[in-house]
């Protein structure tokens, strides 16, 4: 890729603030479409939650191109192929496994609270007393904490690989899944090649050191992840039978970005 | 036209539990041997001499020299000189027996330049009592010429490298530890160095990698006491060295 001028970053800029407002577009468009359940809201709220969650990852990534690089953007890649993955699974059989996953999360917000008990000291209120109180009044709210269990396994009784088979998203999980969840996890996959450089002295049989490497800021981490929101859209589309009017964000920024490069192709031939 | 059928990943690996182990660590004795870490401590030696003497004259100095060490060792257990850790197995009057007999042929003035630049900046180093005589020669040029062979050798792939693993198979061949059906063709060694891109050079690479990994045994005390010696002593002798950009 040739190197982008200050003009060219400025273009940039404008298909990001476009791009993040076609996301947003698409999020509320779809919300509207789809019919509002309130007897059993837990479909409807997950499956929102998800999408809206797959939303804030690619605009938050979109507007901070500090971070669009190989040590921060995976991570948020990562967390996108793992919400995509839940989502599709969800809507395979949205109203029990919705229930189950919220069930799963409020126990795991009652085993934290439990935490927060056991670590706090006796006597005077303090802070944690407050959190405690607060986070207690989100649970119970919900559900009552007698009656919450706490599951310390997979939330969905499978492992992230089944769950991705099962929903028709594999070749997400072999591509994009396993090697960002090296990056996540701070893996030898990752760790060797962005936080070690290697001596070039061969009487010191080419070990390697630590470094903070500069990592250079590239524009498709953020396409990358337009690919999943997208993904996640259409997969509610084709549950829900819409037809929005709001271009996927894939699309809409492959467009843009391909305008863009042309740009500074001509540029460069002008030269 | 069918679809075609797309290949399953890891076929050919045995799964246990959630492992899938490769077919060769499914073989029974398969031991995890590294040329740079292991063996190439013990080659290096080689390494200085053909430097200094070019490949014709420096292999024979090698090879003469392993078995003459052999032949004063006195040991029912067969050992290989090629390898530099086996040199701490000799006793003081072997060692002596090996200078003098040296000095004889007049080697030992070559071999002692040759190995300066281990002789006089590592501790340990398994052939030091071949000495140094009244050499005089500055740290900085014993440290590039040690430099510049490491990295010309330490690529098990490349002639200079292939040389040395050459010369451990010659040597074990040459003191009897080397028994080889007469059905098997011995590979054209000299095509290594004559004509290493042909197919004779391949052929006879391919033996001599293979070979010389059956030679060492890694879990010797004395082999794997020089190895790590040889290592942690790098970063006494040179500091690191890192590209400018700092990216490695």
């Amino acid at each position: 890729m040739a190197r982008p001028d200050a003009s060219w970053e400025a273009e940039l800029e404008k298909v990001v603030g476009k791009y993040i407002d076609i996301v947003r577009e698409g999020l509320e468009e779809r919300w509207k479409s789809i019919a509002t359940e309130l007897y059993e809201p837990e479909p409807h709220e997950v499956i929102g939650s998800l999408l809206a969650r797959q939303a804030t990852l690619t605009i938050q990534l979109a507007g901070a191109p500090q971070i669009w690089n190989g040590h921060i953007a995976p991570l948020i890649l990562r967390c996108m192929t793992d919400a995509h993955i839940t989502l599709a699974w969800i809507l395979k059989d949205p109203i029990n496994r919705a229930k189950r996953y919220i069930l799963y999360g409020l126990g795991q917000e009652k085993l934290y609270i439990e935490h927060l008990k056991a670590e706090k000291t006796s006597g005077e209120e303090s802070e944690v007393d407050q959190i405690i109180q607060i986070r207690e009044h989100w649970l119970n709210d919900q559900r009552h904490d007698g009656l919450t269990e706490v599951d310390v396994g997979s939330w969905s009784g499978m492992n992230t690989r089944e769950m991705a088979e099962e929903a028709g998203c594999k070749s997400l999980y072999n591509y994009a899944y396993l090697p960002f969840s090296g990056v996540v996890h701070n893996m030898w996959q990752h760790v060797a090649i962005y936080n070690l450089k290697q001596c070039r002295n061969p009487l010191h049989k080419f070990h390697r050191a630590p470094t903070i490497a500069e990592a250079p800021l590239h524009p498709d981490f953020v396409y990358q992840s337009s690919k999943y929101v997208s993904r996640s859209f259409k997969v509610v589309d084709e549950k829900f039978a819409l037809s929005c009017k709001v271009p996927y964000p894939v699309d809409w920024l492959f467009n843009e970005l391909e305008k863009l490069s042309g740009t500074l192709g001509d540029e460069k031939k002008a030269e | 036209m069918a679809k075609q059928k797309k290949k399953e990943v890891l076929q050919d690996h045995k799964r246990i539990g959630k492992r899938f182990v490769p077919p060769l660590l499914q073989l029974r004795n398969v031991k995890d041997v590294s040329f740079i870490k292991q063996l190439f401590p013990h080659l290096v030696w080689m390494g200085l001499i053909n430097q200094r003497l070019e490949y014709e004259k420096g292999v024979r100095l090698t090879i003469d020299l392993a078995k003459i060490s052999h032949s004063v060792f006195k040991d029912e257990k067969h050992v290989n000189f090629a390898l530099c850790g086996n040199y701490s197995l000799l006793s003081s009057e072997a060692k002596s027996e090996i200078i003098t007999i040296c000095q004889e042929k007049r080697w030992l003035n070559d071999i002692r330049r040759s190995l300066a630049p281990l002789i006089l900046q590592y501790d340990d180093f398994p052939m030091a009592f071949f000495g140094i005589g009244d050499l005089d020669v500055k740290r900085e040029v014993l440290l590039q010429e040690l430099k510049r062979v490491v990295g010309k050798c330490i690529n098990k792939y490349e002639t200079p490298g292939l040389v040395l693993q050459t010369n451990l198979i010659m040597v074990q061949a040459a003191t009897g530890g080397l028994r080889i059906s007469p059905h098997i063709q011995f590979p054209d060694f000299d095509s290594i160095v004559n004509d290493p891109d042909s197919e004779a050079a391949k052929r006879a690479a391919v033996f001599v990698r293979a070979g010389s990994f059956a030679m060492c045994m890694p879990d010797e005390y004395v082999l794997e006491k020089w190895a790590r010696s040889f290592w942690n002593q790098g970063s006494k002798v040179d500091s690191c060295s890192f590209s400018e950009d700092g990216d490695g």
